[in-house]
């Protein structure tokens, strides 16, 4: 079997679109109260980065009903380990209204660099 | 103008294991590291300088450390040992040997900031008592993948792979998300009190550096009440936490559950950088990206399936520290297993005991090595399995490898060669020779 292709579209693309999905399934999967799955979108890192792809994921809260965390993950390039961390975590409004943030998609750049640079160790 | 001589030596800190050292520096404690433009000796003189530069510090804030792990974990029940060392001369040249060919040392600033393992400490966690059959069929009905019970046919896979019954390969890649959902209550049985004690800890610390308040800490969510009301009552020791890995194998369970992560994330209210398995019983992190689940197996063969948590410490001295994280039978065949992957590393602290050992991991090749660490992983497996109180066989090293790599050969090695350093150790100064 074949593994899977990186995608050809540049970089900065990908982010944009990986961003725009992850707000419309927040908006979709996330509940004020009650169970919701976990969920998370990916893309592939060009050769800037040691990683071989970023996410973003949400997980529900254990314990805070109505609540989720935003993760930012790095994968490495063996796909065995991931270097994450939590962007935030609040109700479905609390975290749309970060990623909508005007600095939000530079924080991931720069988060992304430094994960993935934590992943060389 | 009299040129002031520079006098090299070898520094034996331990039996049998020298360091070469510049002695002339090392005398007036010149820390001035300048790794350019020198000969291969040299180059190798000033990191032994500054390996032991680095050692003396440490042990002066060892301690001190020490007490302060102890002081978070000692009186835990479920707490069945804390050992603590400071890194020795040798281990500490090794890795900056390394630092240095990777380009990330370029002073003795970067090399001190390089070990960040100078003050190890392994919290070591006493096993679970083994469960009966009837507790694990009733554990087995409990489990819910996505808040939906197991299908009948989920139930029966389970079984059989908690019995260690012969499945397929797709079928046990199948079992292993639905084993490691079933373990979580037993993982967090064992851990729990270390993960409450962490948690109060990192808060503890950012309670006094940032200010954080009990009022935000409720606000935000941070720790449960339990947590909260054990924080104003208790006398907490402070904990600076950078990093954590909760290293395991393909087929491993971790050392702490995706629950126990998650409650240190929000602790940390994301501050702190974790290491885990992206492919979770709930969600993959990485649904579109990578390879078929046979390629990522064959990555996750180069690994030996080492497992603990383990986490990157920065103590009140500011000292730099590696915390693990353990299970008592896990932590006693990781202090051998780990001889392997510490010679490939080119670690330089192995008695000659080894050498026939040494000799027979060098043979192989990439691919029986990738066997072999598939094995270690079994290992692995066998004893966290006893340590959560659940049935295990022991795995037999197959035939086609020398019996010196198996289980109980290497823990005769490691224990022969313990019995002799500590022979050895008896009556020993650290001395230093001359280098013709």
């Amino acid at each position: 079997m074949r593994p899977k292709e990186p995608s050809r579209i540049p970089f900065p693309q990908q982010l944009d679109s990986m961003i725009s999905k992850m707000k419309e399934r927040i908006e979709r999967e996330v509940h004020d109260t009650g169970y919701f799955r976990n969920f998370a979108e990916d893309i592939y890192l060009n050769k800037d980065f040691y990683g071989r792809a970023a996410a973003l994921c949400v997980e529900r809260d254990e314990n805070l009903d109505g609540r989720a965390l935003l993760l930012l993950s790095v994968l490495h390039p063996s796909l065995n380990t991931d270097a994450s961390v939590m962007l935030m975590s609040g109700n479905r409004d609390a975290i749309l209204r970060y990623m909508n943030d005007k600095n939000f998609k530079n924080e991931i750049v720069k988060t992304i660099q430094q994960l993935s640079e934590s992943l060389k160790g | 103008m009299k040129v002031p001589q520079v006098i090299y030596r070898t520094f034996f800190s331990k039996p049998g294991i020298g360091v070469p050292v510049n002695f002339s520096k090392l005398r007036v404690n010149d820390t001035c590291l300048n790794i350019s433009g020198k000969t291969e000796n040299v180059l190798e003189a000033e990191l032994g300088t500054a390996a032991v530069q680095i050692a003396i510090d440490l042990m002066k804030k060892f301690e001190a450390a020490k007490q302060q792990v102890d002081n978070v974990f000692s009186k835990l029940r479920t707490v069945i040992d804390i050992q603590n060392r400071a890194k020795g001369v040798p281990s500490i040249h090794s890795k900056i040997v390394r630092g240095v060919k990777e380009g990330e040392i370029t002073s003795f600033e970067t090399a001190q900031n390089f070990v960040l393992d100078g003050i190890g400490s392994r919290v070591i966690s006493k096993s679970l008592n083994p469960m009966g059959k009837k507790e694990i069929a009733q554990m087995i009905d409990d489990v819910k993948i996505n808040n939906a019970p197991l299908t009948s046919d989920q139930k029966v896979l389970l079984q059989k792979y908690i019995y260690g019954q012969k499945l397929t390969p797709e079928q046990e890649i199948e079992a292993f998300p639905l084993f490691e959902k079933f373990a979580q209550p037993l993982i967090e049985k064992r851990s729990q009190p270390v993960v409450d004690n962490l948690l109060l800890s990192i808060t503890k610390s950012r309670m006094i550096k940032e200010g954080l308040t009990i009022e935000d800490i409720k606000a935000k969510g941070l720790l449960s009440d339990d947590l909260i009301n054990r924080l104003k009552k208790e006398n907490i020791e402070p904990m600076d936490i950078t990093l954590i890995n909760n290293y395991r194998g393909f087929n491993g369970l971790p050392e702490f559950s995706g629950r126990q992560i998650q409650a240190l994330r929000k602790a940390t209210e994301g501050k702190i950088v974790i290491h885990s398995r992206p492919d979770l019983a709930d969600y993959n992190r990485f649904p579109n990206t990578g390879y078929t689940k046979d390629e990522i197996k064959d990555f996750a063969l180069k690994a030996s399936g080492y497992r603990t948590a383990q986490a990157n410490i920065i103590h009140s001295n500011g000292a730099l520290g590696e915390l693990q994280f353990r299970g008592e039978l896990t932590n006693r065949f990781a202090e051998y297993e780990h001889i392997a992957y510490d010679m490939r590393e080119g670690k330089n602290t192995l008695g000659c005991l080894f050498d026939d050992f040494k000799e027979e991991i060098s043979k192989l090749s990439k691919d029986d090595y990738g066997e072999y660490n598939l094995y270690l992983e079994k290992c692995y497996n066998y004893y966290n399995r006893l340590e959560l109180g659940l049935p295990a066989v022991k795995p037999k090293l197959p035939e086609k490898f020398n019996q010196i790599l198996s289980d109980d050969s290497l823990r005769m090695l490691h224990d022969k060669n313990e019995i002799m350093l500590k022979e050895l150790g008896k009556d020993f100064q650290p001395y230093f020779t001359a280098v013709v």
